[in-house]
């Protein structure tokens, strides 16, 4: 993927929003005569949006600079995906088995990630922090800030 | 008067020394990290102030700030890599320096010129503000809603490679702003049947995704380093009294500018930091030296960055307009506090604006006291793998927007906004509109209808009061000037071709 695609895509989405705006304010009521009423604002943006994103659309298409080379799709581009379904599930399992359980996996689960291969050689002090900061968090958000984070079956 | 000295009353407590000290010590390191901002430091912790008086919260938040700015030299001077965006032009010198054997010497004169930067925005914001204060006083809903058409312009038009890609993150931010019940008529918007968003988006989840969260996803794709460096190779830290000297004036005259920069809203660190190195250069004697590591070239920068930080909190604290993204963390820590930043907070809140300042200068002078004999100190935390530091910061994002109101949506929106935040930086969309469009968004509509209701939904009443119409003209030109230069560039171009 290029800059180029990238861009075409941000301003077909840009249009898609607008249009929900549009056709959501226009369902809005305007109660007070006096008053342009609620619908003015977002509509406004909305044309707004749909002025730029043919305006970033015109530019991509005159732009005829030479794309630097695309790179080498890399192995790491897929790890932020992964992570965000990790952390997705952590929320949801949070709620479930309770904060500190989870969070020792989700760190654990990280670093793994962020270590890739090197993993293996950090495996101790990588054990050692993801049980430091959960118990940490919590005991500094629990106790000192009450602040009621999941509890959890086991707690 | 008798402000102050309430002030200096509420400042004598020891934890309100710790929490700005502390706040200063915890800026340092965030700063130093690279990959870890100014803006990320504050939006993380702020959770931690939620428990805390207004005055130890606000002054915590502040003396991070100034530690990381100042901290993000550490690691631009030894390791060539600015530790945030701010310290960018401190690599120059800074860096040149230290590697001609002299770290000791750079890291002194960073220390010595952004606590002195520090000190002077402090005092402008102390002298300043509440001048501006009383004249903001006569602001109806017609200045307002210009002033936040021009905040929103200027942040677009000059965070960013491309103008229009600001404009877009502004236009998001203005969208996401609709959200949750219309500030007149109170009917619902955009809500999709939630309840949750009946009161609209809350600003710490977004800016907490928006700037950490996202940062360590587009840090799982690039990949973390790690670097080394051998902190004996630091020696005399404090500065020469001769280099002092010679940097002094530069000093004052980069604090000055930043201060300058910072008030202008949109305006941040960094671009006062290379505008005072660019200055510098300028009235310098000797303009061919600056690059070959000379004590000018850091001073500068240095001064700029850290004058910027109180420069930023002027358009906040006395109109309720954030003048960078930090100052809009700062808005939410004010908000939380209960406390509207505006006019109205000087006649209201009078000691607490003091003891702000105050603390905002002795947080400046922590940048001192505690800079320099810890300096070794820093330089070693800034080593620690960062592999391990990364998931320990995404979990302090879910319980940093977990703690605001103990509600599990707060941390949906985290998500969404971190998952956003990755995917903009990768169109190259700057995020630091989205979120001043987001407080803007509000402000701008309330008072655009509520000007529009009492004149009669007739809209030349924004062009019929001079201080509006001035308001919008600046924001006018801020967004056809580099329009038109384009253009005209692109004219020029082609004549040439011919």
């Amino acid at each position: 993927m290029n800059m180029k695609k990238f861009n075409y895509i941000t301003s077909a989405l840009l249009v898609l929003i607008a249009g929900y705006i549009f056709k959501e304010s226009s369902g809005l009521m305007n109660v007070d005569k006096k008053d342009i009423g609620p619908g003015f604002y977002p509509n406004l943006i909305a044309g707004i949006m749909i002025i730029l994103a043919i305006a970033l659309f015109v530019q991509t298409l005159r732009n005829h600079e030479p794309e630097e080379k695309k790179k080498e799709r890399s192995p790491m581009a897929i790890k932020p995906y992964i992570a965000m379904v990790l952390l997705v599930l952590y929320i949801f399992l949070m709620n479930k088995i309770g904060f500190i359980i989870t969070s020792v996996l989700f760190m654990m689960i990280l670093t793994y990630l962020f270590f890739g291969t090197e993993f293996r050689k950090n495996l101790l002090p990588s054990l050692c922090i993801s049980v430091m900061v959960p118990v940490g968090i919590y005991l500094l958000f629990h106790n000192l800030l009450k602040v009621p984070l999941p509890r959890g079956i086991l707690f | 008067m008798i402000n102050i000295i309430e002030a200096l009353q509420n400042l004598a407590s020891l934890s309100t020394l710790l929490y700005i000290f502390g706040g200063v010590i915890a800026g340092i390191i965030i700063g130093a990290l690279p990959g870890l901002t100014a803006t990320m430091g504050v939006a993380l912790l702020l959770p931690l102030t939620f428990g805390m008086s207004a005055q130890n919260g606000i002054l915590m938040l502040l003396g991070i700030y100034a530690g990381a700015i100042y901290g993000g030299s550490i690691t631009a001077i030894l390791l060539k890599t600015p530790g945030t965006p701010a310290a960018a032009a401190t690599v120059l010198d800074g860096f040149t320096m230290a590697d001609k054997g002299d770290p000791g010497r750079a890291l002194g004169i960073s220390t010595f010129s952004s606590s002195i930067g520090g000190i002077i925005s402090a005092i402008m914001l102390m002298c300043i503000s509440p001048l501006l204060a009383k004249f903001a006083l006569k602001f109806g809903p017609q200045e307002y809603f210009a002033l936040s058409l021009f905040g929103i312009s200027i942040i677009a038009s000059i965070s960013g490679k491309s103008i229009i890609k600001g404009l877009i993150a502004g236009t998001i931010g203005l969208a996401l702003s609709c959200i949750g019940l219309d500030p007149i008529t109170a009917m619902p918007r955009f809500t999709f049947k939630s309840i949750y968003l009946y009161s609209g988006l809350s600003f710490v989840p977004v800016m907490i995704g928006l700037f950490a969260l996202s940062q360590v996803f587009c840090m799982l794709e690039t990949g973390v380093k790690n670097d080394k460096y051998d902190t004996k190779k630091i020696k005399r830290v404090f500065p020469k009294g001769e280099d002092i000297r010679i940097i002094m004036p530069d000093v004052l005259r980069s604090g000055l500018i930043g201060c300058f920069i910072g008030a202008i809203p949109g305006a941040g660190t960094d671009i006062g930091a290379f505008v005072s190195y660019n200055e510098a250069k300028r009235w310098s004697k000797h303009p061919d030296d600056f690059g070959m590591g000379i004590p000018e070239g850091i001073a500068a920068p240095e001064a700029g960055n850290n004058g910027v930080t109180g420069g930023a909190m002027i358009p906040l604290l006395t109109l309720g307009i954030p003048g960078d993204a930090v100052a809009a963390v700062m808005l939410g820590a004010l908000t939380i506090q209960g406390l509207q930043p505006g006019p109205l907070l000087y006649s209201r809140n009078g000691t607490l604006i003091y003891t702000i300042f105050i603390g905002f200068l002795l947080a400046n002078i922590g940048i001192l006291l505690f800079g320099m004999p810890g300096i070794r100190l820093y330089t070693k935390i800034t080593l620690i793998p960062k592999q391990f530091l990364m998931p320990a910061i995404m979990v302090l994002c879910v319980v940093g927007s977990f703690a605001l109101n103990n509600s599990m949506f707060d941390v949906y929106v985290m998500i969404g906004a971190g998952i956003l935040g990755y995917f903009l930086q990768k169109v190259e969309i700057p995020t630091s509109p989205i979120i001043l469009g987001l407080i803007l968004g509000g402000m701008a509509e309330s008072n655009f209808r509520r000007a529009l209701l009492t004149s009669a939904k007739d809209f030349s009443t924004f062009f019929k009061r001079p201080i509006s119409l001035a308001f919008i003209i600046i924001a006018a030109i801020t967004l056809l000037t580099p329009i038109i230069s384009n253009i005209m560039k692109k004219r020029k171009g082609k004549s040439e071709d011919d």
